[in-house]
């Protein structure tokens, strides 16, 4: 079962992280952006940069927080399975498994 | 899990993650500034692909409450139970990218207009389905409860949206872009931003259900698995 | 039908002999009432707002206060358990203890109304039967959603707190309803400008009473 999970935690996670640099990266204002907004002053477009990265990152965050939540429970799942598992093996029972 | 199962679910992340990037290429780098709001309309591709899912995931958690309650099958409460969980997860983000990207395009982080309002009362509800699902002690009496819970959410969300109209007067959008006619407003470039962003996201939405569905066909199997144990 | 005359005559009894939920509900809803008015002082701009916005949550307040305590007492009592044993139609079951509960909903209203009207020196409204009607309709739609879910909320480990969390999300429109046509009401404007309001009750009572009427049954199936 966590064969189907690990690709997409494994492929996603290292994205989000890289979604967070990007989006960092990107919302700050480029060089000319500044020179435009010493100008334009608070009529510059990239006046409200800030909020961008926020809710950019905010996604990132909550996307990164669920599918580590998922991958938690898998995890718990899996000892689970491997423990109750182990101490069926350990008692014989006779019973046929359906 | 056969060889077929996996290599979909291999492509289907794959093509998330090419979607996701797609996204962001387009949303900073192809697609220009918008005149009123300049940056801050960027936040803008992310939230109402947000928005979208969050009533997707409702729609689809609603419809499937309803077939369980019809049909008893464990598959459909699966579904709801999945649909809702990850659609919580997406109404959260728009709860907290539609302040962001209200604050600059109306002066204030929130409003209490019908679709804002509409989507807390909605996040309410979710909580609440998810509360239900934690403390009802046995597994059958909580699919049942939560089915129920579904389906009157469901058809109240519509009651509410129409009584929060009523309430505060039909006023028109303060922003150039509407939501509701979808494209309407919209020049061509941004529109399909706005539809590779969302379609990026439906396909999020519906490989998430798919591995929190998998995970509670795992956790039944432990469920079963533990009473079988206690039984010996 | 006799199963609904049987349970509803049972719980009016017992409450008439303990006198336990009007009671507890009616005090409770009078510190609510008084707390509301010293926090908000009265404004002289808008009475009849605050007024109906304070009288609504009391009466929420009271509400889901004696759904709690009504089905803690049928939990203690056992008889509803007994009585879903029974071959009788679940949906009787399910209106007699929705129309219990209204019923002392209801009269703990009778309190906080004049109350309201006391505290916030109100005028009598020019249509004051059109302002019970609101009460009734807007208590029904609580009530009877409110009965539904508590007995959902008993089956939990979290009971009386988790009442409040399913109920109040699903009763907006009833709030949002019921406290705009009792503002209307008690600012004298005509009744034009309130049946849409009332429109709005109606159709959410009705509505929610087939879906909690259907729903019951899944939720008492053992």
């Amino acid at each position: 079962m966590l064969d189907m999970l690990s690709p997409l935690l494994a492929y996603l996670s290292p994205l989000v992280a890289v979604g967070c640099a990007v989006g960092t990266a990107i919302a700050q204002p480029a060089a000319p952006g500044d020179t435009g907004a010493i100008l334009a002053g608070a009529a510059s477009p990239w006046r409200n940069a800030h909020f961008v990265l926020y809710a950019y990152g905010a996604v990132w965050v909550g996307l990164a927080l669920y599918l580590w939540r998922l991958a938690s429970l898998a995890r718990r799942l899996s000892r689970e399975i491997d423990r109750l598992e182990t101490s069926a093996e350990a008692v014989p029972t006779g019973c046929e498994e359906p | 899990m056969n060889g077929r199962t996996s290599r979909l679910w291999i492509a289907g992340t794959m093509l998330v993650i090419g979607g996701l990037v797609s996204s962001l290429y387009l949303i900073f780098i192809r697609t220009g500034l918008e005149e009123t709001l300049g940056f801050s309309q960027k936040i803008f591709y992310f939230h109402v692909p947000c928005a979208w899912v969050t009533y997707l995931a409702f729609a689809v958690s609603g419809i499937a409450s309803v077939a369980y309650l019809v049909r008893s099958s464990p598959r459909w409460d699966r579904i709801a139970h999945a649909s809702l969980e990850v659609g919580t997860v997406f109404t959260t983000l728009v709860l907290v990218t539609g302040p962001l990207w209200a604050k600059p395009a109306w002066g204030v982080y929130w409003v209490w207009d019908a679709r804002l309002t509409t989507t807390l009362i909605l996040w309410l509800i979710e909580i609440a389905y998810l509360l239900l699902r934690v403390f009802v002690e046995e597994p059958g009496k909580a699919a049942k409860y939560c089915a129920v819970m579904g389906l009157l959410g469901v058809i109240d969300l519509p009651i509410i949206h129409y009584s929060v109209v009523l309430w505060r007067g039909i006023h028109p959008d303060p922003v150039v872009i509407s939501r509701k006619g979808f494209g309407a407003g919209l020049p061509s470039e941004f529109l399909l931003t706005l539809m590779v962003s969302l379609a990026t996201f439906t396909l999020l939405y519906v490989m998430l259900v798919g591995v929190r569905y998998r995970l509670e066909v795992v956790r039944e199997r432990v469920n079963l698995l533990r009473q079988r144990a206690l039984e010996r | 039908m006799r199963v609904f005359w049987a349970i509803l005559w049972k719980d009016v009894r017992q409450e008439w002999r303990r006198r336990e939920l009007v009671v507890v509900m009616a005090v409770f809803s009078l510190v609510v009432l008084v707390m509301f008015s010293f926090a908000l002082g009265i404004r002289p701009d808008r009475p009849t707002e605050v007024a109906a916005a304070v009288m609504w949550i009391a009466i929420t307040f009271a509400g889901t206060l004696g759904l709690n305590r009504s089905l803690a007492l049928e939990r203690d009592d056992q008889c509803l358990r007994a009585l879903l044993l029974s071959p009788a139609d679940r949906s009787w079951i399910y209106l007699a203890k929705t129309v219990g509960n209204l019923l002392f909903l209801l009269i703990v209203e009778a309190v906080i109304v004049p109350l309201t009207f006391v505290l916030f020196n109100l005028d009598v409204p020019e249509h004051p039967g059109w302002v019970g009607f609101v009460c009734f309709l807007g208590s029904f739609g609580f009530v009877s959603v409110g009965t539904l879910l508590a007995g959902m909320a008993t089956a939990t480990r979290m009971r009386d707190w988790l009442l409040p969390l399913l109920l109040f999300p699903i009763q907006v429109p009833v709030l949002i309803s019921a406290v705009r046509a009792t503002a209307l009401l008690l600012a004298a404007r005509p009744l034009e400008d309130v049946s849409l309001w009332l429109a709005l009750l109606g159709a959410f009572d009705l509505v929610f009473l087939a879906l909690c009427i259907i729903a019951f049954e899944h939720v008492v199936e053992e």
